[in-house]
């Protein structure tokens, strides 16, 4: 086990030079720059070059590329170009606001879609089940920013019942944790219905039957224990995306997340914050893939965490 | 004294395209202490009677007996609870496939001790003792070891022996067992037939044995019901089915068994046809469509059952006082 997560974490390693060389290239083979005349108008272009040359932007890519891992093997990310203060500061001051709607969003997600999946297999082509099928299509089908937009508009709007932006009292999260969960709710629920009637039709539970296990056990313990395998195996990816923060939830909400600040500084060609938050997530990925895996082993004891 | 009675038991089961009748008005007893053969073919219902027995079909299957009676008790007026209650305690189920029969996630022990701790309300500890026993009383070595590891890590085999000792757990009076030997080698099936007979006479638990295997009946039962197209055709002592058969189905299921004496010129005689479509059975004698003496009666009416001896009975018309005498060829 510890050298599975040992050699997991070294494979990880790999995995985030790998994302930081292609990212830190592509940004560069980007046109223009941050501090390039052709976005900066009202700015000399000498003064522009001073500024440029001040960040060591004159030197070539690669002699920054090699100053950039200099820089982060010593734990700094660098100072943000075009807003106030340094990378890391900036992460640490905005992921919170991510990070506490995204794991409502997950809590949410797996507290509604759970039971969703399972009302519909145990009642199935009833009309729970009909229904948990239309909303799960919807929820997969309509877009998030379709979503938010409609819900601020009946329930901000229209309503008056919740607030249009912030996170100033619990009322304002209803409407994020709903956008943002809507989707992975609608995924779980089927997943969990399509497993969870695979597994009532295993000999197993059959067995558990003719043991005389009751119906509530039959269904908890040994079919949705089976069922969640595949949910399991959602939840790295499923996490990693939902705290780390939606750009469209976060700017229609006028959330300060870290979603919305890695959007802005690609439009604003920030270097170092785009460096800085695409890094951030790249570990978070590897991080929560890397639980989920270990998770899947701890349940399912056939999956079996080898070096190979 | 008759430990289980079924009377008319018909089970069907509605699908999209019609109704699969697949069990059709059957009756049958098993006796205290008894060995109770079931042979057919594949579809031929014995298995889904079995099922039907217990209350374990899934519930699009339409169950429907005149009476179902299980030490003196009515199993069809039986709340779910009540069903349950003696489902695991009363009476023991071992399945065909040890792969698929064991609930992956569990270990050996908590798969073992649940019908323990469920119906004879035993705490972690005591339920654990008991299980060692139970694997111990199953021939499996090492039984401590066994109790930690999960169904993955036993060979089929040993799956087995764990299905018989969860069968066995709470000392029940009776134990259906469903083609037990048909996933295995043959070597460990006969280990297996031999795990049971021994714990048979031990313990003088009735078993319903359900195959399609002749052979695991022989060794095993002393009483067989022959089954086909969802009806018995035919039912006696083992003697009676092995030495004087009497239904043309009994007869063919007779001559396409192995004989070592035969080999290697002698040939295995199929069964020509296909069993019959449970969707639509025929009007008469399900086995007729494959019949080698079918007469136009066996056609359009069921055979009226023709009682030979007090055990040995044959549904076939050829029993008829008119109809030609034909013995069977061998």
């Amino acid at each position: 086990m510890l050298r599975y997560i040992i050699k997991r974490l070294l494979a990880g390693v790999l995995t985030m030079v790998v994302l930081i060389t292609v990212a830190f290239f592509m940004m560069h083979a980007m046109p223009g720059g941050p501090f390039s005349p052709s976005e900066e108008k009202n700015v000399p272009v000498e003064v522009l070059e001073r500024i440029a040359a001040s960040y060591g932007l004159d030197q070539p890519v690669w002699k920054q590329y090699l100053n950039y891992w200099n820089n982060l093997l010593h734990g700094d990310l660098g100072i943000s170009y075009k807003t106030v203060g340094t990378v890391n500061e900036k992460i640490s001051g905005h992921f919170p606001y991510s990070a506490r709607v995204g794991g409502l969003a997950v809590l949410f997600s797996l507290l509604i879609g759970i039971p969703l999946g399972l009302i519909a297999a145990l009642y199935r082509g009833k009309a729970a089940d009909l229904a948990t099928l239309a909303l799960a299509t919807v929820g997969i089908s309509v877009p998030v920013f379709v979503l938010s937009l409609l819900l601020s508009y009946l329930f901000s709007s229209k309503l008056n019942w919740l607030p249009t932006y912030g996170l100033d009292s619990w009322l304002c999260y209803i409407l994020l944790v709903v956008c943002l969960s809507l989707n992975p709710i609608a995924y779980i629920a089927r997943q969990t219905r399509s497993s969870m009637l695979e597994a009532l039709e295993q000999d197993y539970v059959r067995t558990a039957r003719a043991k005389g296990v009751s119906e509530l056990m039959v269904v908890v313990k040994h079919a949705l224990k089976n069922a969640l395998t595949p949910v399991i195996t959602y939840l790295g990816p499923l996490i990693a995306g939902l705290l780390t923060g939606s750009f469209v939830v976060e700017s229609r909400f006028a959330i300060p997340g870290l979603g919305y600040y890695f959007v802005r500084s690609i439009s604003d060609r920030d270097y170092t914050m785009i460096m800085g938050i695409v890094i951030f997530f790249g570990l978070f990925v590897v991080i929560c893939n890397l639980v989920s895996d270990i998770l899947l082993a701890i349940v399912d004891p056939r999956v079996k965490l080898t070096n190979d | 004294m008759n430990l289980l009675e079924v009377k008319n038991l018909n089970t069907s089961f509605h699908i999209g395209v019609g109704t699969v009748q697949a069990v059709r008005g059957i009756s049958f007893h098993v006796e205290q202490g008894e060995s109770l053969g079931i042979v057919g073919e594949s579809g031929s219902g014995k298995s889904v009677s079995m099922l039907s027995v217990m209350g374990l079909l899934p519930n699009y299957a339409d169950i429907v007996a005149d009476s179902i009676r299980f030490d003196g008790r009515e199993l069809t007026k039986l709340s779910g609870k009540a069903l349950r209650a003696m489902h695991g305690s009363e009476i023991g189920m071992i399945f065909q496939d040890p792969m698929t029969s064991l609930n992956p996630l569990f270990t050996v022990e908590s798969q073992l001790t649940e019908p323990l701790r469920i119906h004879r309300h035993m705490d972690k500890r005591q339920a654990r003792q008991r299980a060692l026993e139970l694997l111990r009383q199953v021939d499996i070595p090492n039984p401590e070891a066994r109790l930690k590891q999960y169904p993955h890590e036993l060979s089929g085999g040993l799956r087995q022996r764990v299905m018989i000792a969860i069968a066995i757990a709470c000392g029940p009076k009776m134990i259906i067992a469903d083609e037990p030997t048909t996933a295995l080698d043959v070597t460990i099936q006969a280990q297996i037939l031999e795990l049971l007979q021994h714990l048979k006479q031990e313990t003088q638990t009735s078993i319903i044995m359900i195959t399609h295997d002749l052979g695991v009946i022989a060794s095993m039962c002393s009483r067989i019901l022959v089954m086909y197209g969802g009806t018995i055709c035919e039912q006696g002592n083992a003697r009676d089915i092995f030495y004087d058969p009497r239904h043309p189905y009994t007869w063919g299921l007779l001559n396409s068994i192995p004989k070592v004496q035969d080999a290697p010129a002698g040939k295995l005689i199929p069964i020509k046809g296909t069993p019959p479509d449970m969707l639509k059975p025929p009007a008469g004698c399900p086995f007729s469509p494959r019949c080698r003496y079918c007469m136009p009666v066996c056609r359009a009416y069921m055979p009226p059952t023709t009682e030979l001896s007090d055990v040995h009975r044959v549904a076939c018309h050829l029993m008829h006082p008119h109809a030609p005498k034909i013995t069977r060829e061998v």
